[in-house]
């Protein structure tokens, strides 16, 4: 029966927001267990070397140490993508960056187990390093893995859609452009923490993951135990961002560790760590060509990316696809070819960080849209309207696009910056500037080949008129409890605050895959949807029985069953559950979500697909002061098409978010290195996350195109907003002062450095 | 979070007390705030024995007005200084200074003694131990050569404190305590004398004495304001500041002081500057012949976030903005 909305689209508490507000959330390092001790890991002060020998024995000496662990421990590999398991949890015979695991201590307290690594005594055979992409390519006699057949070549990715040869030659014109975006960390405020407990032979790992089901998956493989053996726990998290998105090396060590002290032990990065270990955003070189004809539109885009992927493979190859998967929208894009790679050198690996692949990318194109634009004297805005993708369509490279509120997006957040009255008239020194984007609800295929659902969830109601719901999604303060709270109650007809939500404990919820690549709302909601269904038709069912009422007369409206327009008494939810539950016991429901099969029939043709795409728009307004070279972003009119909006201001924050996110990568944030591969910036006074103060004015749009798949047609909000605030910063400087600057982050310096250039051509 | 190496703490409640514990104690430092040096403890660059805590120690915390001029206690709080009305009446560049220092929970924090007696920064040094071991240590702490100009004999570690330039512009004075032989020993001079232009000896301070206060002469017409440069708008220490103290008597400039921070190892006063602007009338043109002076005597190296021609063109922009507004 269909109805207007109870809870979605209003603004609902978050579930864990008074925990947070008051401090009693717990988070994993806020843990204590009986006997607990604390782990610390040595880290290579090395970029390259061969381990000779280990000595630990001073260190198992001291006093308060009661377990030491080398790579000798579990020399298993593993990684995040089965392509790539090039990593172990503590090095074996070598090390490839300054920070790299070498062994590690548990000892009764932090600086007991502190002063027990000084007391390791690593024989290194140093070798040569690498830190230079360009040179990883090219070089033989430096292998950061003995396994890349080529240089360092990690792997090449090539992929052609159309004829491209013949989109140039229909081309009226065609521009040539490159560009690099610089590394960037994601800098959550929690540090990764793991505690890991062993009793009664079994397993506990508390861990501040964004993905327990791998992590479930790994550590039984790392560690031969059986996967039935082990429970991952995720607690309270604060801030993943991608950073906490695979198994880490801290998890397994800390298993490692209490395996062998038969303690529970804990470790905790330092902020240090943090950043020394990064998995942060790849640094991308790029280059671009582009055709189009007079009137704007594109006849063939070519574009060639090198990805820096630091130490290890990590997210990488998915990285590497995604960056040239997501430029094939959202405009539409006849003949497409993209030629890259990425490779090895001796810095800390990189791997997913929010806008995952796409954000460099859309970066680079963006502004050289911008130019080609410019160029023809066409309108930045009229450029990207002609060229904007139209719901159901396929890409080139066959993403299929259902709902798209791109060109409201556009039309949106340029409006709020009165464009057509504003852009190219504002005095010198100001500008407004715009860029698309547009990102995956989640991947269709899933990361280790399997035809299992993405997502599963279970609810019970039970007597008390309380709705549970069991997920293994992992709340990383994006709000995904929240959400399957407000979908159950939505569904179910009950209020938000009478249901529970258990998530992401690998013994008491079922798998869901993680909280990467913007899946859980579509996944972990389409499930939740379906299960909360079930329960529903059962309460329903039992009523319907009761009263000889046909069951589609009945509804449940705020946690009252009711059937309008028959005598009938209405009944509690509560009443109507113990009816269920009386009649065919306990009252559950299921459901999974498995994404339709969409992957492309090429190489590389599983990354990219994804069950919907958001779609987004930026218009930034900036301040130029050609004097000092400061950039100051006055407004960001940000609209993303979310297909519909479940909880307003937790989707407005989503958009908030991504937004500072991006302005500072584009004005501030800089994950840079010292010529002999120490971090630049290992801390965050540093590391210029930006402030309070650093923040213009964000005004969000919401666009609802209601995607035909998504539940209550929702999509993805947490991520695509990442992808148009960086190009849109870099139009509207080039509006305020007529220059174009194709590095990011952008310094001051640089700024100076293009008007001067300008001044002088 | 990095650990804290162990120390004891001593809570003296008098200042001879903390006086004498420091001399007995030579492995004892000062502390008051702690933004500064619990930091550097941390990061394995200070392993004190004993600190001494000098918050409880009765006047220091003190800011007394008289005819005289203003006396504030070493352990007057950031925050007190940025906000307090006289302050920010008659020394508004001490103020301003005061309230662009970190971020505001750390000015609740951080004291004015703590920030005159800040450390030096550089890159190469600001690290944790695992990191410096990593590179190899440096001329300032364990190692041997300067690794932000390798092949110098000086350590060119970056003077940064805020409040510095401004209370020199102000004419501060500086009084210091010790304790020799039993006794209270106390000297007071002109602050700039305090500072050495010498990254690792930063200033005069014997050991175990303090700063016990500081004197700031009557304002009597005294402008003054500071500018400081940073990445970000909050919490970032200065890559540049500067800070400008004068009157204006019969449309002229006179009392001119302009000190700029962060571009060596110590304050630098901008002579050839305040030359230019004494006793002239401050047109258009004065003020920018005089800020693009204002560098002279700086020879900053690459060892913060900006290149050093940065930081320097930024100081004379900053300097003639400061003057252009202050003669309004």
């Amino acid at each position: 029966m269909s109805r207007e909305f109870q809870w979605i689209g209003k603004p609902m508490l978050r579930v864990d927001g008074v925990a947070k507000v008051t401090g009693a959330a717990q988070y994993t390092d806020d843990m204590r267990l009986p006997g607990m001790l604390v782990g610390k890991i040595l880290r290579s002060p090395h970029a390259h070397a061969r381990i000779r020998s280990i000595d630990t024995s001073r260190a198992e000496a001291l006093p308060g140490v009661k377990a030491v662990a080398t790579g000798k421990d579990a020399p298993v590999r593993y990684g995040i993508l089965p392509v790539s398991e090039d990593e172990f949890p503590l090095a074996v015979d070598k090390v490839r960056y300054i920070g790299d695991e070498v062994a590690a201590v548990a000892a009764l307290d932090e600086a007991t187990a502190v002063r027990a690594l000084s007391l390791i005594e690593v024989d290194y055979e140093v070798l040569p390093a690498i830190f230079d992409p360009h040179e990883a390519l090219v070089r033989e006699d430096v292998k950061i893995h003995e396994e890349t057949r080529k240089a360092n070549i990690e792997r090449r990715a090539t992929l052609s859609f159309g004829d491209v040869e013949a989109g140039f030659l229909a081309a009226d014109y065609v521009r040539e452009d490159t560009f690099f975006k610089g590394a960037v960390t994601h800098a959550p405020l929690e540090t990764q923490s793991a505690l890991a407990q062993f009793r009664d032979g079994r397993l506990t790992l508390w861990s501040s993951t964004q993905v327990p089901h791998y992590l479930h998956r790994y550590l039984a493989k790392v560690l031969g135990i059986p996967a039935e053996q082990i429970r991952v726990i995720k607690p309270h998290l604060g801030g993943g961002f991608g950073g906490k998105g695979e198994p880490l090396p801290l998890e397994f060590t800390a298993c490692i560790l209490a395996r062998k002290a038969g303690r529970p032990v804990k470790i905790t990065y330092t902020r240090e760590e943090v950043f020394l270990t990064h998995r942060g955003r790849h640094p991308m070189h790029m280059k671009l060509k582009t055709g189009v004809k007079k009137d704007g539109s594109i006849t063939a885009l070519h574009f060639e990316c090198l990805l820096d992927g630091g130490a290890y493979g990590s997210y990488g190859i998915v990285t590497l696809y995604y960056s040239g998967q997501l430029l094939a929208g959202p405009y539409a894009i006849p003949a497409y070819r993209f030629e890259g790679a990425r490779v090895h050198t001796n810095k800390p690996a990189c791997g997913a960080q929010r806008g995952h692949g796409g954000v460099q990318p859309r970066y680079a194109f963006e502004v050289h849209l911008d130019r080609i634009a410019t160029d023809l004297g066409i309108d930045p805005l009229e450029m990207r309207l002609k060229n904007a993708v139209e719901p159901n369509t396929r890409t080139v490279n066959e993403l299929r696009i259902t709902s798209c509120g791109f060109r409201d997006c556009l039309e949106r957040s340029s409006n709020a910056l009165s464009w057509t009255e504003r852009r190219g008239k504002l005095p010198r020194g100001r500008g407004v500037g715009i860029a698309g984007g547009f990102y995956i609800c989640g991947a269709a295929v899933p990361i280790y080949y399997n035809s299992m659902p993405h997502s599963n969830v279970r609810i019970e109601a039970d007597r008390s008129g309380r709705v549970t719901v069991f997920c293994g999604a992992s709340d990383i303060g994006q709000g995904s409890d929240t959400m399957l709270a407000l979908v159950a109650a939505e569904t179910i007809g009950v209020s938000p605050e009478s249901v529970r939500v258990v998530s992401a404990d690998t013994d008491t919820t079922p798998v869901d895959l993680g909280s990467y690549s913007s899946r859980v709302t579509f996944m972990a909601g389409n499930a939740c949807r379906a299960a909360a269904e079930e329960v529903r038709n059962r309460v329903l069912s039992a009523v319907a029985e009761m009263n000889e009422v046909p069951i589609d007369q009945l509804e449940i409206l705020n946690g009252v069953v009711e059937a309008p327009g028959y005598l009938v008494r209405t009944l509690s939810f509560q009443e109507a559950v113990a009816l269920a539950e009386a009649g065919g016991g306990p009252v559950c429901g299921s459901g999974g979500y498995t994404p339709p099969k969409l992957a492309g029939k090429y190489r590389g043709g599983g990354v990219g697909p994804s069950p919907a795409y958001s779609f987004g728009a930026h218009a930034a307004e900036v301040e130029v002061d050609e004097e000092t070279g400061d950039v100051k972003v006055i407004r960001l009119a940000a609209a993303h098409d979310l297909g519909r909006t479940l909880n307003p201001p937790a989707a407005e924050g989503q958009v908030e978010g991504a937004a500072v996110m991006g302005l500072g990568e584009t004005l501030l944030e800089d994950h840079g290195f010292l010529d002999s591969g120490q971090h630049a910036n290992p801390s965050l006074l540093e590391y210029k996350v930006p402030t309070a103060l650093d923040v213009p004015d964000i005004e969000p749009f919401l666009v609802e195109s209601v995607d035909p798949e998504g539940p209550f047609g929702a999509k993805e909000v947490g991520e695509g907003s990442l992808h148009p605030s960086i190009p849109a910063i870099v139009n509207a400087i080039y509006d305020a002062v007529g220059v174009w600057l194709h590095e990011v982050p952008i310094t001051p310096e640089a700024v100076l450095k293009a008007l001067r250039k300008k001044e002088k051509p | 979070m990095m650990v804290l190496p162990a120390f004891s703490l001593l809570k003296p409640v008098s200042l001879t007390e903390a006086l004498s514990a420091l001399a007995e104690n030579p492995g004892a430092l000062p502390v008051a705030g702690g933004t500064d040096l619990l930091v550097l403890m941390k990061h394995g660059l200070f392993n004190p024995s004993h600190l001494v805590d000098l918050k409880e120690v009765p006047g220091l915390g003190r800011i007394a007005i008289t005819d005289q001029g203003v006396s504030l206690g070493a352990c007057v709080r950031l925050s007190e200084l940025r906000d307090h009305p006289e302050i920010r009446r008659s020394y508004r560049a001490l103020s301003d200074a005061a309230g662009l220092v970190a971020s505001p929970p750390l000015q609740n924090r951080g004291t004015l003694g703590g920030n005159i007696c800040l450390d030096t920064r550089c890159h190469y040094y600001n690290q944790s131990a695992f990191w410096r071991q990593s590179l190899g240590f440096c001329l300032k702490r364990e190692g041997n050569i300067c690794r932000a100009a390798p092949g110098s004999k000086r350590c060119f570690a970056t003077f940064s404190s805020d409040t510095v330039p401004a209370l020199i512009a102000l004419g501060a004075r500086v009084k210091l305590a010790g304790w020799q032989e039993g006794a209270l020993t106390e000297r007071e001079f002109p602050l700039e004398e305090f500072f050495v232009e010498d990254g690792i000896r930063r200033n005069v301070l014997h050991p175990g004495e303090v700063v016990a206060g500081l004197h700031l002469p009557p304002a009597k017409g005294l402008r003054s304001g500071y500018r400081k440069y940073r990445q970000r708008a909050s919490i970032d220490y200065p890559l540049v500041s500067v800070a400008v103290a004068f009157r204006i008597i019969e449309n002229k400039l006179q009392n001119v002081r302009v000190v700029v921070g962060a571009l060596a190892s110590a304050p630098v006063a901008a002579v050839e500057t305040m030359a230019v602007l004494e006793g002239n009338r401050p047109t258009p043109d004065l003020l920018g012949r005089a800020a693009e002076l204002v560098t002279k005597s700086t020879r900053p190296v690459k060892n913060q976030a900006s290149s050093p021609g940065h930081r320097r063109h930024m100081a004379r922009v900053l300097c003639r903005r400061l003057l252009e507004e202050m003669v309004k």
